[in-house]
This record gives C-alpha cells, structure tokens and sequence, in this order.
C-alpha cells in the first residue's frame, strides 16, 4: 500500500552492546504509521518507546534485526539521505531545553529553516506561522532568550523549532508530560489543527491514556521492547481489561462507563472520548 | 553512523556487579591497595619491574572477571595522544652523554634509554587503567564512600572533614555515568534538528565549536538543577555532615582481607627487588 510512510518490522537494538552494561532497548518492535492518521505509541515507563522513536528519522539505524523503512527509504541501508528524511520527519522531545540550540526564540525557530537555504522573508514567515500555530505572540516572544522561559513555553518553542520544519510527519515524544492541564490543551489543540489543516500525520508517544483515547486514531502498545497490542483506539483503550499485564490502566472515560454498566446503567456501544461518553451517559439517563 | 553512547567506552566508575574475590574485599583494603600500586608505577622504571607490576595487575583483573578487552577500550580515544606524546619522547629524551644509541641518523639520535622510557611509560598507562577500573567497578559507590571516608576518619582531628569528602568524591562519581545520558539526550535531540548536509565536517572550526556551546550550555543547565535537588532532598533527610553518624553497613576486616593486605606486601618486596636487580 502507498499510503504506509512508517513500517518498523521486527526491530531489535542493544544498548551498550558489547560491554558488560548491553541492555535490552527492543526486541522485536513493529509500528506501522499510514499518511495522515494520528497514531499514539504507548507503553509503560523503560518499554522502548524513546528507543523506537528515534528510529523513525534515522538518529539510531537497524544494526542487527529488523527493518524500519521511512518514507520508501531503508534506513539501514548505507545509501539512505539520512539528512533529507530528518525534513520529513519532526521529532518533539520530551526536554525542550534539549533541543535548543540558538539563544533567541526566534533564531532557534528559524535554525531548521535557515538551513534549508530559504529566503529572509521566508524564513520569517516561517517563523511567524510556527509561533501562531503553538499559540506564542510573535512581537512578544521573538526576542527573548530560550532560558528565561517558563516550562509550558519552552515546550511551545520546541515545538514551532520543529513545525518550522514543516514536516510531513510529527513525532511527539511525551511532548506534553508534566505540562499543567492548560498547557497540555493548547498543545492539544495545535495537533487537532495541525492535521486538519495540513493533512500532518502525528505519532504521539504518551503515558497519559486520557490524552491517547481523546486524540489518537490507532494504537500501538509496546512491552518491555515488544509489539504486543496495535489497533484501532476505540478497540484497545476502550476494554476495560487488557492492558493491566503491560503496567498500564484504561483511560477514565472507559473506567467510569464500566462502574456504570456494573450498577446497571443501560450504556449503547463503545463511547470513548470525553464527549462520546457524556452523550451515552445523557442517552442513558433520559427516562 | 553517529554513536549517542557518549560513555560507550568510558569504563572507568561504573560498577559492573560480580561476585568474585575482588569484588568481595572490604574497600578499606581495595583502597589501600590501590593507592600502594599507584605508588609503585612510580617506583617502577625498568622493563622488569613494570612488566611484573603489569602481570600482577592483569591477574587481579582476571580475578575480577573483568572482561579486558572492555577496559583496553578506555584507552582507545586516548590513543592520538598517546602516540604523540611517545614519539616526541623518543625524537627529544635527553640521556646522558656516552649512552648506548639505538639509531644515530645525523642530528637524530635515538638512546635504548629513551627506548626504555617510552616502552615504561606506556605499560604504565596500561597499569594506571586496569587500576582505576579495578577499584571502580568492582566496588559499588557506596562502599567506596564508607571505605574512604573510614580510612580518612583518624584525619578528622586534624580537623580533615573526612566524610565530606568522601562524600563529594561519591557525588561526583555518581554523575558521571547521569551526565552521560543527559549528554546523549541532548546530542540526539540537537541532530534531529539538524538537516544541511554542508556542515559538520571535521575542519568546520568554527561550526563545530559552536556545536559543543550548544551541547554543554543545556548540559550545565541540568548539572545545576540535579544539584540543587539533590541539596533539598538531602536537607529534607536532616542531613547535616559526618558528625555523629552511623552506617547501616559497618566495615569488618575479615580474613580474606588480611590475606590480600599479606600478598600486597608480597608484591611492594617483589617489585621493589626486581627494580633493584634490573636496574644497570
């Protein structure tokens, strides 16, 4: 099919290999990301989801088993333009301080479009939408230093620094852990707007399940550095057993319909989201 | 392909858990012993003696089940430098008028004596590795914290703060091997950002300099908001220095400790002698 741009099949790596401290990253790992969906890779901490991640633009290449093909380009192959794909592919880390690497908000935004040899006005413009899209004032934000921000802002800066980019796809690993709820809807809201408007396809690697049920359409659940679940959202988060086993739980909105149906509360289908449930919950009230 | 293991071949201070004779010696006695080998690398200037300081020291690693290849991989990044440093002391060592020469090439003279020098110093770089390596990854930090700051307590009425500087010397061990993760985070976070192929060769000074700033500023930025946590969660636990504390764990010389502190002894008279004998 033409609209798979991630196949990772029977991925395996090593940490430290060859050293009496090799540990295990993954084994056997399998992710599959078709154009435009809005995936959620999922697992409990130490899983292989970071390790997995950084596969996808080619920081870490097959050595041993497995093959990760990004955009029809192997990345174990020694032809691969590892540099091109790293255009396609955005990676958001968990540490936005991690990745800055110029002192002004603005000139950190800019550093990927600055080497893609564009214009001044565009590069500016550039900016200018990155910064509007994670919701930063560009007269306000522009010039201050990267350091002095607060977390919820340095996280937005990070973000625009990889939108800039305009990648083809957005890879947010635990972009928004530790974020305050207000922070986290803003970003949120950026991912929402970000596929509808440019058709972005979104991975987003998270602990959270009530982030995962909300937003993601598929999910792949990972254990300790292995593939075991991937589906669509509704048929993996939506269960109330299941998941236990992989050290995680089911997001709230399934936790509470099941103490409903459990006090006998007539709930029609599988409701997932927050405003799926509340609808079933009305459907189910009314007398 | 670009390594993120930033501590991939830095074996020195990390503990690799075993259950060997080495790994079972009370620190005190790993301590003692370890500061009288370095000494006698001192001491050792003939090929004899090294050689034999050598062969003692490869057999406690061998005790150790250290895997050697692991530790020769410390050296490897040294190994430019190394060999520099070699060939000037063989074109420039200054021996006295009248010595043997080796090679006598116009201006250029080679003595055995310079020969000897640059063969003695790189055993003894080998020796001072496997040394380090073997204190510190045979023993956990903690009990190499409790052995220090033990073998220091008789200086405290000195007025030497013996566990605090056992303490910091801890502190700092233990954030090597942080720091290091902390490094490849930041390194892979940076390059994913990074997509003009023009750049980033070896004789881009001025690109790659700027690189490093970019690595080291964040760094330093983590490296002082760990240790103002570790200063509130150590404040939070009442800490307040050595005074009048006690160890879960306290610190018994058994046998087999003495036994080693024997054969130590052993080797300071067996070196000592062969340097006596070898030397000219």
């Amino acid at each position: 099919m033409s609209d798979i741009i991630v196949r990772v099949q029977g991925l395996s790596y090593t940490y430290m290999a060859g050293t009496p401290l090799a540990a295990m990253g993954l084994q056997d790992a399998t992710l599959t990301l078709r154009q435009g969906e809005f995936a959620a890779l999922i697992g409990a901490g130490g899983s292989g989801k970071s390790t997995l991640v950084s596969f996808l633009n080619g920081l870490l290449r097959p050595r041993q088993e497995g093959q990760v093909v990004v955009f029809g380009q192997d990345t174990a192959s020694p032809t691969c333009d590892i540099i091109s794909l790293r255009r396609y592919v955005g990676l958001v880390f968990q540490y936005p301080h991690h990745q800055f690497l110029e002192q002004h908000v603005g000139d950190d935004i800019a550093h990927g479009p600055r080497q893609l040899g564009l214009s001044r006005e565009e590069i500016r413009e550039r900016v200018r939408w990155a910064m509007e899209a994670v919701g930063l004032d560009f007269q306000d934000f522009v010039d201050r230093r990267t350091f002095s921000l607060s977390g919820g802002e340095m996280r937005r800066v990070a973000l625009a620094g990889v939108l800039a980019m305009k990648p083809d796809l957005l890879v947010l690993d635990e972009a928004t852990t530790g974020l305050d709820p207000r922070g986290r809807a803003q970003i949120h809201e950026v991912l929402h707007r970000l596929r509808a408007d440019r058709g972005m396809t979104i991975l987003l690697v998270s602990n959270d399940m009530d982030e995962v049920a909300e937003l993601a359409d598929r999910v792949t659940v990972l254990h300790e550095g292995k593939t075991v679940l991937a589906g669509p959202t509704r048929e993996i988060l939506g269960k109330e057993t299941g998941l236990e086993g992989y050290g995680l739980a089911p997001p709230i909105t399934t936790r509470v319909l099941h103490a409903l149906r459990q006090a006998d509360v007539p709930i029609a289908g599988t409701p997932l989201t927050r405003a799926e449930v509340e609808e079933a919950i009305w459907q189910a009230m009314r007398p | 392909m670009a390594s993120y293991e930033a501590l991939r071949h830095v074996t020195i201070g990390r503990y690799i858990p075993g259950d060997t004779p080495i790994h079972r010696l009370d620190p005190r006695a790993k301590l003692f012993a370890f500061a009288t080998l370095i000494g006698l690398v001192l001491v050792a200037t003939s090929y004899a003696s090294s050689v034999l300081l050598l062969g003692l020291v490869l057999s406690c690693v061998l005790m150790a089940q250290l895997p050697i290849g692991y530790l020769l991989s410390n050296i490897r990044p040294a190994l430019p430098a190394i060999a520099i440093l070699s060939l000037l002391q063989l074109l420039f060592y200054r021996a006295e008028p009248g010595a043997p020469l080796l090679l006598a090439w116009g201006k250029l003279h080679i003595s055995f004596v310079a020969v000897r020098v640059v063969i003695v110093s790189l055993i003894r770089f080998l020796v001072l590795t496997f040394l380090i390596s073997l204190l510190t990854n045979t023993t956990t930090t903690s009990s190499l914290t409790n052995g220090l700051e033990s073998l220091l307590r008789p200086l405290s009425r000195l007025g030497l703060p013996g566990h605090e500087i056992a303490l910091v010397g801890a502190v700092a061990l233990r954030f090597v091997p942080i720091l290091g993760e902390e490094l490849e985070s930041i390194a892979k976070a940076q390059d994913a950002r990074s997509v003009d192929d023009r750049i980033g060769g070896r004789w881009q000074f001025v690109h790659n300099a700027r690189r490093v700033a970019a690595l080291i500023v964040p760094l330093f930025v983590d490296a002082y908001r760990r240790a103002e946590e570790m200063i509130l969660a150590m404040r939070a636990r009442c800490y307040h220095g050595g005074e009048g504390r006690t160890h879960l764990v306290t610190l018994t010389f058994s046998s087999r400790d003495y036994v080693a502190l024997g054969l130590m002894g052993l080797s300071i008279i067996l070196v000592l002698t062969v340097q006596q004998l070898s030397l000219p």
